[in-house]
């Protein structure tokens, strides 16, 4: 089922130079996507737009088939949530409580659906020990953590994710990537943008790659990452199991088939 | 400064009175600084600033040392507002400066009361964080602009604070205050920086709070609060003691 569509979208700044220029995307419920491309290339524009805080120039978007219009952008902000690359510019609230509390009191909710909420949220971030502490006092994964606990509370359809490994340690990471495999399962579906090409190839069904506000390739995350032309033009490079699986066919030592290992389990099965 | 400001607010944070009505203790504190202005009685005023010391100390869990360091920035305004109420200067027939025993009780009144005043508002912000404070004020019906622009300020004086420290030391690395002018320079340039960040995080934050339906409006869940009772008798008997300590003192008067 389509949940997401967009159709010729175009967006500027300052109506002189294109962010995102002709962007036609499809989003299906539970999908699994990663958006890749240069610092630049328009990722971080086209989940505002996505979000419905930024109305595009022209084009439009449809959320479950009906038209979003600048009356009921509010639909799309409800049932797609964005979770911010830096922490910092997500918090607005003084304890993590009330930071969480921020999206569904603002959905209008009756007050113990609201702490219902915003607990369960909690309880998913296990953020519980830090209900009362102060946010400027919270670290880098425990505030990401925190912003993830903002969109949930939201109980939204679509999660958009902008570099959410960015300046994480590898536990955090661990911890993000799981939360985010917990949600895909939940079948929600996940946009997320990224520099991390492993963690795009682990996690993603669908690649879509911009390079200066255009989609350049939007397949498989196979058929993107074998894709050489599109991975120079965009300076992205292939994942190191891709890599390996290819050197590997190369010299002999593993078949030649069309299906490649994501993780180092299937990897193992596969050798 | 960045210290100080983050002492105060973590222990803020810290104290075992964060979980008692913040409206009792700002009603606790009002009362026990305007009975220490109305009275303007030094012997109530130091009576303030001793058992004031002795609650944030041994209730409050704040080191004494701790809690001398933080009235020391106050003492310091205090204590050079009272020398110019002491120090009387005459011009005829040549000019002479001199203090008598009068200017000089009455510089140490207002030292007492005004310490008297600050350790009694150090209570309230010693156990107290600013949200809880800004939530007393939404009670009271100050308008909302006021208390909105309260919270966020708060927000933001950690981000720019931090934005600022990393400036510092960005600019330090590279011997940015090597000497008065180059100090100068690099200080006008971080503040110039400083401002160009503020407003592109103001933008960030407007966007994040838009991703998340809002409509013109701060809502938040706050933290339960209780009102303890043996808390409340122990206040109410301690504004008594004031109280009774004044009526003692003006019988001895007469």
């Amino acid at each position: 089922m389509k949940q997401l569509q967009l159709k010729q979208i175009y967006y500027s700044y300052d109506g002189e130079k294109q962010v995102l220029k002709n962007v036609n995307l499809d989003i299906f419920e539970g999908e699994k996507i990663a958006i890749l491309g240069a610092n630049g290339a328009g990722k971080s524009t086209l989940f505002i737009c996505m979000n419905g805080v930024i109305t595009p120039d022209s084009g439009e978007i449809l959320l479950y088939g009906k038209k979003i219009t600048k009356k009921n952008k509010i639909e799309l902000t409800k049932k797609v949530a964005f979770v911010f690359q830096q922490p910092d510019n997500q918090i607005i609230a003084p304890t993590v409580l009330s930071e969480i509390s921020f999206g569904a009191m603002n959905l209008k909710l009756p007050q113990q659906q609201v702490i219902k909420r915003v607990y369960d949220a909690m309880d998913d971030m296990n953020l519980k020990v830090l209900e009362n502490r102060a946010t400027h006092t919270l670290s880098g994964g425990e505030k990401k953590r925190v912003t993830i606990a903002d969109s949930i509370v939201m109980q939204p359809n679509i999660y958009l994710f902008d570099e959410p490994t960015t300046a994480l340690d590898p536990l955090h990471q661990q911890i993000l990537e799981d939360v985010i495999e917990k949600l895909s399962q939940q079948g929600k579906t996940i946009l997320l943008s990224t520099h991390d090409v492993d963690f795009a190839y682990r996690f993603a069904k669908r690649v879509i790659v911009f390079y200066k506000g255009e989609i350049i390739a939007d397949d498989t995350t196979e058929n993107v990452f074998c894709n050489k032309e599109v991975l120079a033009m965009s300076h992205l490079k292939q994942p190191t199991l891709l890599q390996i699986q290819h050197i590997l066919m190369k010299k002999g030592l593993l078949k030649q088939c069309n299906t490649f290992a994501k993780n180092i389990k299937q990897f193992q099965e596969l050798i | 400064m960045k210290n100080h400001f983050e002492r105060i607010d973590n222990l803020a944070y810290q104290s075992p009175f964060i979980k008692y009505s913040a409206m009792s203790k700002f009603i606790f504190t009002i009362t026990i600084l305007l009975l220490c202005l109305y009275f303007n009685d030094i012997v109530i005023s130091c009576y303030i600033i001793i058992t004031m010391l002795l609650i944030n100390v041994l209730k409050n869990n704040i080191k004494i040392q701790q809690y001398i360091t933080m009235l020391s920035i106050p003492f310091v305004f205090v204590f050079f507002g009272c020398i110019a109420i002491a120090v009387e200067i005459q011009f005829k027939p040549h000019i002479t400066i001199y203090v008598t025993k009068q200017t000089l009780l009455k510089s140490i009144c207002v030292m007492a009361r005004t310490f008297g005043a600050v350790s009694a508002l150090y209570f309230l912000t010693l156990s107290t964080p600013i949200y809880q404070i800004v939530s007393v004020f939404q009670k009271l019906h100050i308008p909302k602009i006021l208390t909105e622009l309260m919270y966020i300020t708060y927000r933001y004086l950690f981000i720019l604070i931090e934005v600022q420290h990393q400036l510092k030391i960005a600019a330090m690395s590279r011997l940015g205050y090597c000497d008065i002018v180059t100090s100068f320079k690099t200080f006008c340039s971080c503040i110039a920086n400083l401002l160009l960040l503020s407003l592109k995080k103001a933008q960030q934050h407007y966007q994040a709070m838009e991703a998340r339906c809002y409509t013109g409006e701060l809502l938040f869940l706050q933290q339960k609060q209780t009102n303890n009772k043996i808390i409340t008798v122990k206040g109410v008997l301690y504004i008594l003691s004031i109280l009774l300590l004044k009526i003692v003192l003006r019988g001895q008067a007469l």
